[in-house]
């Protein structure tokens, strides 16, 4: 079916871009659900039942992939045919230092008790970081350098693992 | 068939308006509701619209359902049977233990030993529903249509299906099976119009779920759900059934359901906000303070907390902005979950519905929706509440979805054999968030065959996961390079397969058949009909525009052949010739289909669209 041959940029109207509107996301996103959700086809054939199945699970997970910037930027380099080799690791030696040392802190913030003020340094510490691996991944895409996109990319998963830790910490 | 955006002419639409239901089968009462025309029709049993989800074995082998009527005779009383659904042996004892049941296997499920039978926990699921549609079909003087039946949103996979069977045992259509709280939004979204986040805390007999919404503009969409369906009301019985044990060891009851009985009579009377409750018990005085029933429950309130909490974090919403908070079950008019609630969250609490029926409500909305019967512009927009995986090497489960994720989805993995020239691979299919798979719920398994021998590492075998929209899995595997293919449908450890379920009916029914054969003639006309008129709108409007005069003559020749049989044939050739119908014109659908989605995506303006 011609439909799920659009990738997910095109099927939600939008262009192929690390940066996207969120609120459009959703709206085309919603505004095609309510078109093609196998609810609205509960007294239809079993054909069009089942293309309203494919349909809706293609727009559910065009539109987790597009939500998230991690997959979004994984997304773009598939489409573009340039996914980064899974074989290769990487190389930057001060950055595995620094996220040794982060799992460290993080370690022992689980065991001691530290206030959340302390945690929110920390968080804020990473979350500048994470902002300014998104510049670089947006400059390496525009000037096609894939090999920065592809490094940024994992750095920034690094971070973004360790964000997840943290927030897991402040919670309890 | 309704190809896409027709509308019924009303005088159409009235005439063919279908006779469907929402069923809430809960743990300790069911209900069966139909909303029409605004209205909301509880069906009563007995006078009463609240049915004991109570299953009563007689002696003599009959069977009653609901309120204990029958006081002569020997007797067996089974309830909450809903807790049993899904539960490997071990749960099953010692869950059985508390109720004071003997339980054993029949087809691979628990089954309840009563007066020599075996009735297994899908019978007697089945015995309920059954008589849910049988109350609600004399009342209303026709047959059920079909009918959306609500499951807590944390019921697995085989949960899920386990009701399904049921429903299929009771000859009842399931249209949809919708979670729990997502139908008491409905029902309070359709009251309010409201928009905005809000957390539904449901709080049953026997299980507790939390989901949190987002509501706007018709589109109900679940961003997070949590829950344990292990938790209920029934808990805050036995809670206080061991507190009187403990502190008055010189009564003795008769049975164990007269403790259970004045456990529940003791929560009910916390319902307003009472101070001490006295209980005079065969001479013995039992005095419960506000403070001290407050510690008795305290730990499994703490529970539902923690699991709001968690379920508000996966959905990146912050407690403050949370619109507020719809109760929903029985368990919740206790005033000391409210008060823990508002403290906990500070937004305002939700009652105004009754928590008994809000859940039935908002099922026989979503029913009437789904049959067409409403042009109401709702949608359910659900997600997957536990992680699918499969076994990978080391007893590990290695996640295909995960959890929270909106479905339908259809997701896929590629793996490989670790021998060399390894021709079968098993999948093992499994549900949970744990890492090791012991600790998950098995579904199933499915055996790829015939993989061409080959070296260790190079078979790509993918395996694709689809959930519908009823949250049901189905499971393909395939290996890319030989094109070999295995499917199954996850029909669990736990229960039946389709054959033996339709084999189970049709024994269970040789009577009526002349009934049905008359039934069935008249609803393949109106199908017909509908078919028919569908098709030519369609034509209409863009007939024309995306079809060749070659193609439009293979549709006319179609409707032809479709009105001349209407009138005379009987309902084996008609349905036949829809069927055939259906197919010879999928192209026309296919087309339609990428119209619309091409206007969508085009449109100058996407707002506009909306």
């Amino acid at each position: 079916m011609d439909i799920l041959k659009k990738n997910f940029f095109e099927i939600f109207g939008l262009p192929v871009s690390i940066n996207i509107d969120l609120v459009r996301l959703e709206k085309s996103y919603t505004s095609l659900q309510k078109e093609f959700h196998p609810d609205k086809f509960s007294n239809s054939s079993d054909y069009e039942k089942r293309l309203a199945l494919q349909i809706s699970s293609y727009l559910n997970d065009g539109y987790s992939v597009l939500k998230n910037i991690i997959t979004r930027i994984e997304y773009i380099l598939r489409i573009e045919n340039k996914e980064a080799d899974e074989n290769k690791t990487l190389q930057d030696s001060n950055f595995l230092i620094e996220q040794l040392e982060l799992n460290e802190m993080i370690e022992s913030l689980k065991h001691d008790n530290k206030n959340n003020s302390e945690i929110d340094i920390i968080r804020k510490n990473i979350i500048e970081k994470m902002d300014i691996l998104i510049e670089s991944i947006e400059q390496g895409y525009s000037k096609s350098n894939y090999e920065s996109v592809w490094v940024n990319l994992s750095k920034y998963k690094f971070y973004n693992n360790h964000l997840h830790q943290i927030e897991g910490l402040q919670s309890k | 068939m309704s190809l896409l955006k027709i509308n019924d002419p009303l005088e159409e639409s009235k005439h063919l308006k279908r006779f469907v239901v929402g069923i809430d089968f809960g743990t300790t009462n069911s209900i069966i509701c139909m909303h029409n025309d605004g209205k909301f029709t509880q069906f009563r049993d007995n006078g009463s619209e609240i049915i004991p989800s109570t299953v009563h074995f007689l002696s003599n082998g009959d069977v009653s359902i609901g309120l204990d009527e029958m006081n002569s005779g020997e007797k067996y009383s089974i309830s909450s049977i809903k807790r049993f659904i899904g539960l490997d042996e071990a749960q099953s004892k010692e869950l059985a233990n508390k109720y004071d049941h003997t339980i054993s296997k029949k087809d691979n499920m628990t089954s309840f030993n009563v007066f020599e039978t075996n009735h297994s926990v899908v019978d007697i699921s089945s015995y309920l529903l059954k008589h849910l549609k049988t109350v609600a079909e004399k009342e209303e003087g026709e047959k059920i249509f079909g009918a959306v039946i609500t499951v807590p949103a944390y019921f697995n996979d085989s949960q899920r299906q386990a009701i399904k069977n049921a429903a299929l045992l009771s000859e009842i259509n399931v249209l949809r099976l919708i979670n729990e709280p997502t139908a008491a939004a409905i029902a309070y979204g359709l009251e309010s119009d409201s928009q905005g986040k809000y957390v539904v805390y449901d709080f049953g007999g026997g299980t507790f779920d939390v989901s949190v919404l987002s509501l706007e503009k018709g589109i109900f969409k679940v961003l997070s759900t949590d829950g344990d369906t292990m938790l209920g009301g029934d808990d805050i019985d036995f809670a206080i059934e061991k507190w009187i044990k403990d502190s008055y060891q010189n009564i003795t009851l008769n049975s164990l359901s007269e403790f259970k009985n004045v456990a529940k009579k003791i929560k009910e009377s916390f319902y307003d906000d009472t101070d001490v409750v006295d209980y005079d018990f065969s001479g013995t005085k039992i005095t419960l303070s506000k403070e001290k029933f407050h510690q008795i429950i305290s730990d499994i309130i703490q529970r539902t907390v923690t699991i709001v909490r968690t379920a508000l974090k996966e959905s990146q919403i912050r407690t403050d902005e949370i619109k507020s908070i719809l109760l929903v079950g029985g368990s919740t008019r206790i005033k000391y979950i409210k008060t823990l609630l508002s403290e906990n969250f500070n937004c305002p609490i939700l009652d105004d519905i009754d928590p008994d029926k809000v859940v039935a409500q908002g099922a026989a909305i979503q029913a009437e929706i789904l049959s067409g019967n409403s042009k109401e512009d709702i949608l359910l927009l659900d997600v997957l509440p536990l992680s699918l995986g499969i076994e990978t090497m080391g007893n590990l489960s290695e996640k295909i979805i995960p959890r929270n994720t909106s479905i339908p989805i259809k997701s896929k993995k590629t793996f490989t054999t670790f021998k060399d020239g390894q021709t079968k691979l098993l999948i093992h299919i499994v549900q949970g968030e744990r890492e090791l798979v012991s600790d998950c719920k098995s579904l199933g398994q499915i055996i790829l065959d015939n993989i061409p021998p080959m070296v260790a590492g190079m078979p790509r075998i993918e395996v694709e996961f689809q959930i519908d929209a009823d949250g049901m899995l189905s499971v393909t595997a395939t290996e890319i390079n030989s094109n070999t293919k295995a499917t199954i449908d996850i029909k669990p450890s736990y229960g039946l397969s389709e054959t033996e379920i339709t084999k189970m009916i049709s024994d269970a029914n040789s009577f009526a058949e002349k009934d049905m054969l008359i039934r069935r003639n008249s609803e393949s006309r109106v199908e017909a009909n509908r078919v028919i008129y569908a098709l030519s709108q369609a034509l209409e409007n863009d007939g024309s525009e995306l079809l060749n005069d070659d193609e439009i003559n293979i549709v006319n020749d179609e409707l032809m052949k479709l009105k001349n049989l209407i009138e005379t044939a009987e309902s084996e050739k008609i349905e036949a010739q829809i069927k055939q119908l259906e197919k010879n014109t999928e192209f026309y659908v296919e087309r339609r289909m990428n119209k619309s989605i091409q206007s969508l995506i085009r449109g100058k303006d996407v707002d506009e669209v909306l």
